[in-house]
């Protein structure tokens, strides 16, 4: 090629380094029907691709010169703008009479002609044939000479561009069907940025099978030395190797981050089930919690009220009891009235005990009714009683220092009861019970229950819990229901202090209490609440 | 035996109860008045005449025991009369009160009675 052969007279000037156009020899080798690739008998349908509006319409004219009086017939079918770019190459290529075109050159913009033959999205094979073929058919005659035309067409490229693959398809293929019945040549161009996403391989090698021949972008022409085209030529080559193993490797990746990511939805599904099952099994297991605790709830209630209409009864039955004793005088009634309310004031105990249990854990609390009180006094009539009550009960009673203190008399009552009635029943055989009652630290007092007697150690971190008397069955002592100590923790820590046990075999078994000497806010009625362990009076 | 009958109003829901304390009572010589609740007893004690004791039970249906000692304290009539607490639970007792705790114990309540008069 003459890389001085082209004028571009249209004022536009080819930048530098850019390609000159191919000649119609390159472009149109003899051969180019011969090539297998389309069959359009007489006629030629190559495809141009370019990146240059100037180079685009220097191929043109190259394509459609000369263009004398006695030329081939001639139809362009562009855009508004090459129209005018391929127009002023072509005028000044050739002069023709008055200024003027000759009637067998035809220029149609491409946007208008497309709205002829298209119905919805798709090209109408009717309307082409009649439209296309018509201009086709009257510009073959012009002259009373029957000659081949040549057609210049972007149709293809602006439905192409628009996003319409498929209609520019379907336009390539009704030009190859013209071609078979009417011969012509014709050239069509698409702009190579329409092509620029890999995904436009497919649709790019169709276009190029679809030609009878192609014509590469101005790159290929910019060096026309053998040597380079061919050092070009594998670079390309190089070039589309290392694309198509870098689109291999994105096509690896973008197939591993697809299994990927529907691994990721298979666990974020899983994961959903999980926590769906999870909050099934939580709701379960609070809607089992809340029956439980109602079904507990209801047997301390059912047991509060049980224990408290047991005592009406029980009282008269005492009373009664006493009043028997009271009267009788003869042994054989005496004796068996003794048993009698000795075992009332057992159950009478026990129902105590019970009803205190409800009540701590009902969470209507102990009540407790504090004011001052002598717990030196309160200690030695306890005593009295249980030597009263209970034969063989010999207890030392040792005290120093001040005994007042605020407390509930009868719950203290019931705490020493308890204590000194437990060192009792656990004591060895033929030993005494000490209760030692320090007053002297001016802000508690301390009671310590000692008898000789080892309680088991396994019982030992579980005697204040409630029904430890069950893992103790085998005592003889074991009358209660085993709420004695739990109770007497209660109402410890419900004045504020502290209890703890310390047993051995060697040194015996301490009860140890400590109660402040002065509530913490005042002299009242409070209730102690089991889960608010630690109130004071 | 006591050389004049001193009266005693005992005023618990439970019959059984109050059958056995009258008999006890009956048997030291007092004369007994019972009262099923403190309704009964308040419609009794402006006609039975002053009580030297009222012994009173105070969980009890229609008027419980605090209530009726709420009610005496107001009448000037019965302000006076001493009353002995007999209850299950001491600390629902009216402050001040002397209590006995149930089940009874008779030789107790007995002596306690005689000391309030």
């Amino acid at each position: 090629m003459d890389s001085d052969s082209i004028e571009t007279g249209d004022g536009h000037k080819l930048s530098p380094g850019m390609a000159d156009p191919p000649s119609r020899e390159e472009a149109f080798p003899a051969e180019v029907s011969q090539d297998g690739t389309v069959v359009l008998g007489e006629s030629v349908h190559v495809v141009q691709f370019y990146e240059d509006d100037a180079f685009l319409a220097g191929c043109v004219a190259e394509f459609l010169s000369p263009i004398g009086s006695e030329g081939d017939p001639i139809v362009v079918v562009a855009s508004r703008n090459h129209l005018d770019l391929i127009s002023r190459r072509l005028e000044a290529r050739c002069a023709f009479p008055e200024g003027k075109f000759p009637r067998r050159v035809v220029l149609l913009e491409a946007s208008v002609t497309l709205s002829k033959i298209m119905v919805g999205n798709g090209v109408d094979r009717l309307l082409f044939r009649t439209v296309i073929g018509g201009i086709l058919e009257t510009v073959s005659g012009v002259n009373g000479s029957r000659r081949r035309p040549r057609v210049f067409g972007e149709m293809v490229d602006i439905l192409w561009r628009a996003g319409n693959s498929e209609a520019a398809m379907q336009l390539e293929e009704l030009w190859n069907e013209l071609g078979r019945q009417q011969p012509f040549e014709l050239l069509c161009a698409y702009r190579m940025d329409g092509f620029s996403d890999a995904a436009h391989e497919g649709r790019f090698s169709r276009i190029c099978a679809d030609h009878s021949a192609v014509i590469p972008a101005e790159k290929y022409f910019q060096d026309i030395s053998l040597l380079a085209r061919s050092r070009e030529v594998s670079r390309l080559q190089q070039r589309e190797q290392a694309l198509v193993t870098e689109l291999a490797y994105r096509n690896k990746l973008e197939e591993e981050q697809r299994l990927a990511l529907q691994q990721l939805q298979r666990s974020e599904e899983s994961l959903r089930e999980s926590q769906d099952a999870l909050k099934n099994s939580v709701d379960e297991r609070e809607r089992l919690i809340e029956g439980l605790q109602r079904t507990v709830r209801f047997s301390e209630l059912f047991l509060g009220i049980l224990g408290h209409d047991l005592r009406n009864p029980l009282n008269a039955i005492v009373t009664s009891a006493s009043l028997l004793r009271r009267r009788a005088e003869d042994e054989k009634l005496t004796k068996p009235i003794g048993r009698i309310l000795s075992s009332a004031d057992r159950m009478a105990r026990m129902i105590d005990q019970l009803l205190d249990f409800t009540q701590i854990r009902l969470g209507t609390g102990l009540r407790l009714d504090c004011r001052e009180l002598n717990l030196r006094k309160v200690c030695q009539s306890v005593v009295d009683e249980l030597e009263v009550a209970e034969a063989g009960f010999a207890a030392e009673v040792l005290f120093e220092g001040d005994p007042l203190m605020d407390g509930d008399e009868g719950r203290i009552c019931q705490l020493v009861s308890n204590l000194a009635g437990n060192a009792l029943h656990h004591r060895a055989p033929g030993t005494r019970v000490q209760l030692r009652i320090d007053g002297n630290h001016p802000t508690s007092l301390r009671l310590e229950f000692h008898n000789q007697g080892a309680v088991p150690a396994e019982l030992v971190p579980v005697l204040f819990e409630p029904f430890h008397g069950n893992a103790d069955k085998k005592s003889v002592h074991s009358s209660g229901l085993g709420l004695g100590l739990f109770v007497s923790r209660q109402i410890v820590l419900g004045h504020g202090g502290s209890i703890a046990i310390d047993s051995s075999e060697l040194k015996g078994t301490t009860v140890l209490v400590e109660l402040p000497r002065k509530a913490l806010s005042g002299a009242g009625n409070r209730l102690f609440d089991l889960g608010r362990e630690g109130n004071a009076c | 035996m006591l050389e004049t009958r001193r009266k005693v109003l005992i005023v618990d829901d439970e019959v059984d109860m109050l059958a056995s304390l009258s008999e006890a009572f009956q048997d030291e010589g007092y004369e007994v008045v019972t009262a099923v609740n403190g309704v009964d007893a308040l419609e009794k004690l402006p006609l039975i005449g002053r009580p030297c004791v009222m012994v009173l039970d105070l969980a009890m249906p229609v008027m419980n025991g605090r209530e009726l000692f709420s009610r005496m304290q107001l009448d000037p009539r019965f302000s006076d009369i001493p009353v002995l607490v007999s209850t299950s639970d001491p600390s629902k007792s009216p402050l001040g009160l002397q209590v006995i705790r149930k089940p009874i114990n008779l030789d107790r309540m007995l002596e306690a009675v005689h000391k309030l008069f």
